[in-house]
């Protein structure tokens, strides 16, 4: 291990340790550490969310090579441009993460100006095309169901079956023609799928303390 | 004034116990060549990776949309690393697409230094490694116009996936030879399992890294948490009995 | 041409779903769709809050998830507002504030009064928000997302610690969201909490259901017509307001076409698998 990993190692196991720790026992005096938790918090946050900002240059640099450059797919990078420029600019001025809502700085007209702008770009055209997309799934689940669900073999027999009854549970017009559907479904999500679920859960989160606790004292020491 | 949290009084001891048993588990195991089940089908991905440099085509990798302080997308990270190699070695063009911006970041200088390692950094590209947007569908969008005009003969997506994996998954089932997928989300295995060749479940995606390099020490370490997941079995069916003859003993217990 | 090829093509599945979505849609057909628990419990909560009490709905969702949990987030809200109840609006994700507003749009608020019965305080960022403003609102919110100080506004006063809350509704579409309240929220503090989920999250929350850490679960947008149905029935709110009853129809002949495939598809493989069995060798 360098000297610059080490130093790095040990912020990761201080900090790890540190949260961790707070998360368990309350210090009040002589420090706060609750609050200290808190404020490290809303540093890590802001670090993060800076991020954002290298993001964004470097989205605009790749995008703006292809426009200079006229590649395949250069009228593609000119909408990607003035689509993300353009609804940061309606964003800052008129949404609930406004810049000054109480019209303080800029004029209050400028804001109506951009309240149908703003609610136009977001409510008609992001809402629409992102649920557009996610109805893709529909189609994208009724093809998976058909392929996946066959009787190939006793477990894919009573997946299948499961799957059925779970579905056909779920239809308003199967709780219309026989109440028993629901019973059912009720029964499968309650019982089977609950204790399938636990235990994927319980041992999913003893693998994320093992690797967890693996990265912060670096075990394999060294790799 | 110190003093221990009520309600997580019973969580911290829990924690010290299977920490401990974590720790001595792993300790008997290092060493030792242990005989693990193994993760079915995971030995296969060297054979794919090959076989997309034989067909010249590429290998596509997502770590899904999580950021890059989740688990998951640790385990995924790894795993690029390990991937980032096998692609460099056998010459095959490498994509990596991103949806957090931090991710990208790292998920950078791991291909570039898998390229330093082999001695062919001047090969790098930053186009490699993508970032496709922070938005869900609009992630999904950019991975599934990737794998329709690149057509990669590899797509793995390992990492934290919401709703977007299926889409991304019937995206590239098409054009594929493998399917690789993986996430300790419950709620998208489902789907994994209904598109994907091989579906990391669980902590299986922790372990991958590990399991494909093949590293004794590595795997002892994997060894660990079973011995949690025992005392999970003895709790819960301690528990059951005590409940179903009305002792709530150890509900109380677990509540301090 | 080969006939099982012709019915096993993905495309012909699409093309036969997308009738039986758009058909019912344009003909407005209506369904009547029975009361499911898991929806009743969340009714029957906050039908029976006392008067003055504190609820919070937390807008966990994007918009691509609008079409399942808007409807739901419709509703509740118009219930809550029937109700004397006073109403904080949050959100864990950055789409949250916007569909709050346009919950509020939506909806009839009687009488109510921004500032007074409800405001919208707008998004919390990270989870030290969330633990940060169960002992102290004005702190993390200092001001709410019209620009004014929540110092100034009399339900900030009234209520200044979120662990006051009588009943959370986290419309929760992944994480952060419903699992965030039931740790810093609802196991320390016990507040009462009730989930609306998309349909795939469902089962993911039903183990939470069935050890009462929630009162109830909202599921997708059946869950939405049924809580339209039961504010119809109490409070004779007009049929539609959300748009989810009308969808019901759609919802159903989408299911029971996914059901017909799976069994024509295994009726396929096993006709299949026969010829390939009796087939000379």
């Amino acid at each position: 291990m360098t000297r610059e990993e080490l130093i790095l190692q040990v912020i990761i196991f201080s900090l790890g340790f540190f949260f961790a720790f707070v998360y368990y026992v309350r210090v009040s005096e002589p420090i706060d550490l609750q609050a200290v938790s808190q404020q490290l918090f809303a540093y890590l946050t802001a670090m993060l969310t800076a991020a954002f900002a290298i993001g964004m240059i470097n989205l605009t640099r790749v995008h703006w090579i292809n426009i200079k450059r006229k590649r395949a797919t250069w009228k593609f990078s000119v909408i990607l441009i003035a689509s993300l420029y353009g609804m940061a600019i309606v964003s800052l001025i008129s949404s609930p993460f406004a810049l000054d809502p109480q019209a303080a700085v800029i004029p209050q007209g400028v804001i109506n100006l951009f309240n149908p702008i703003f609610d136009f770009l977001y409510y008609k055209v992001l809402v629409t095309i992102n649920s557009s997309i996610f109805s893709l799934l529909a189609f994208f689940i009724a093809s998976a169901a058909y392929r996946a669900f066959k009787a190939r073999s006793l477990e894919s027999t009573i997946l299948l079956l499961a799957g059925l009854l779970v579905v056909i549970g779920q239809a308003p017009v199967a709780d219309v023609a026989w109440p028993g559907f629901a019973t059912i479904r009720d029964w499968i999500l309650a019982y089977p799928n609950t204790a399938g679920q636990r235990g994927i859960l319980i041992g999913a989160a003893l693998g994320i303390l093992a690797f967890s606790v693996r990265r912060m004292i670096r075990y394999p020491w060294g790799r | 004034m110190i003093e221990l949290i009520e309600g997580r009084i019973a969580q911290l001891i829990l924690l010290i116990i299977v920490l401990a048993a974590i720790y001595e588990v792993t300790r008997i195991a290092r060493g030792r060549k242990m005989k693990t089940r193994g993760i079915p089908g995971l030995e296969r991905l060297d054979g794919w990776i090959k076989q997309a440099g034989t067909l010249d085509r590429s290998v596509f990798f997502t770590p899904g949309t999580g950021a890059v302080t989740y688990p998951d997308t640790l385990a995924a990270l790894a795993l690029l690393e390990y991937v980032a190699e096998r692609c460099v070695e056998q010459n095959v063009k490498l994509i990596v697409g991103n949806a957090d911006l931090n991710v990208q970041q790292v998920a950078e200088d791991i291909v570039k230094t898998a390229y330093t390692k082999a001695g062919k950094a001047k090969e790098y590209n930053p186009d490699i490694v993508r970032f496709i947007s922070g938005r869900q569908f609009a992630f999904a969008a950019g991975v599934m116009g990737i794998l329709r005009r690149e057509k990669p003969a590899v797509n793995i997506f390992v990492g934290d996936f919401s709703a977007e994996a299926l889409a991304i998954a019937e995206a590239g089932r098409s054009d594929a030879i493998a399917q690789f997928g993986g996430t300790t989300n419950v709620d998208q295995l489902p789907f994994f399992m209904a598109t994907c060749d091989l579906t990391l479940i669980g902590e299986e995606l922790f372990t991958a890294q590990g399991y494909l390099k093949n590293d004794p020490d590595t795997i002892s370490t994997y060894v660990g948490p079973d011995a949690g997941k025992i005392i999970a079995i003895l709790l819960i069916l301690v528990g059951a009995i005590l409940v179903t003859f009305g002792n709530q003993i150890l509900v109380s217990l677990l509540d301090l | 041409m080969n006939k099982y090829k012709v019915a096993s093509d993905p495309r012909m599945i699409y093309v036969l779903l997308a009738l039986v979505v758009t058909v019912p849609i344009l003909t407005h057909s209506v369904l009547p769709v029975p009361i499911s628990d898991t929806t009743r419990a969340v009714f029957d909560y906050i039908d029976k809050l006392p008067a003055n009490s504190l609820v919070v709905l937390s807008f966990d969702y994007s918009t691509s998830v609008v079409p399942e949990l808007h409807p739901q987030a419709i509703v509740v809200t118009q219930h809550v507002f029937l109700r004397p109840l006073k109403v904080l609006f949050v959100a864990q994700y950055t789409d949250g504030p916007a569909l709050a507003d346009a919950v509020l749009d939506a909806i009839n608020k009687g009488n109510k009064t921004y500032g007074v019965d409800y405001a919208t305080l707008g998004y919390i960022p990270n989870s030290a928000t969330v633990i940060g403003m169960t002992t102290n609102l004005q702190q993390y919110f200092p001001v709410d997302t019209r620009g004014t100080s929540t110092n100034d506004l009399p339900i900030i006063r009234e209520f200044p610690a979120a662990k006051m809350t009588s009943l959370l509704v986290s419309f929760s579409a992944g994480d952060p969201g419903l699992l965030t309240y039931l740790q810093y929220w609802e196991t320390p503090y016990g507040i009462p909490t009730a989930a609306g989920s998309p349909a795939t999250l469902a089962p993911g929350y039903e183990p939470f259901y069935n050890s009462h850490q929630i009162v109830g679960i909202l599921i997708s947008m059946r869950a939405a017509a049924e809580y339209e149905l039961l504010l119809t029935a109490e409070y004779h709110t007009p049929i539609g307001l959300s748009g989810a009853t009308s969808a019901m129809v759609a919802q159903s002949s989408s299911q029971m076409l996914i059901v017909a495939m799976v069994i024509v598809g295994n009726v396929a493989y096993f006709v299949g698998t026969r010829r390939t069995k009796g087939a000379p060798k």
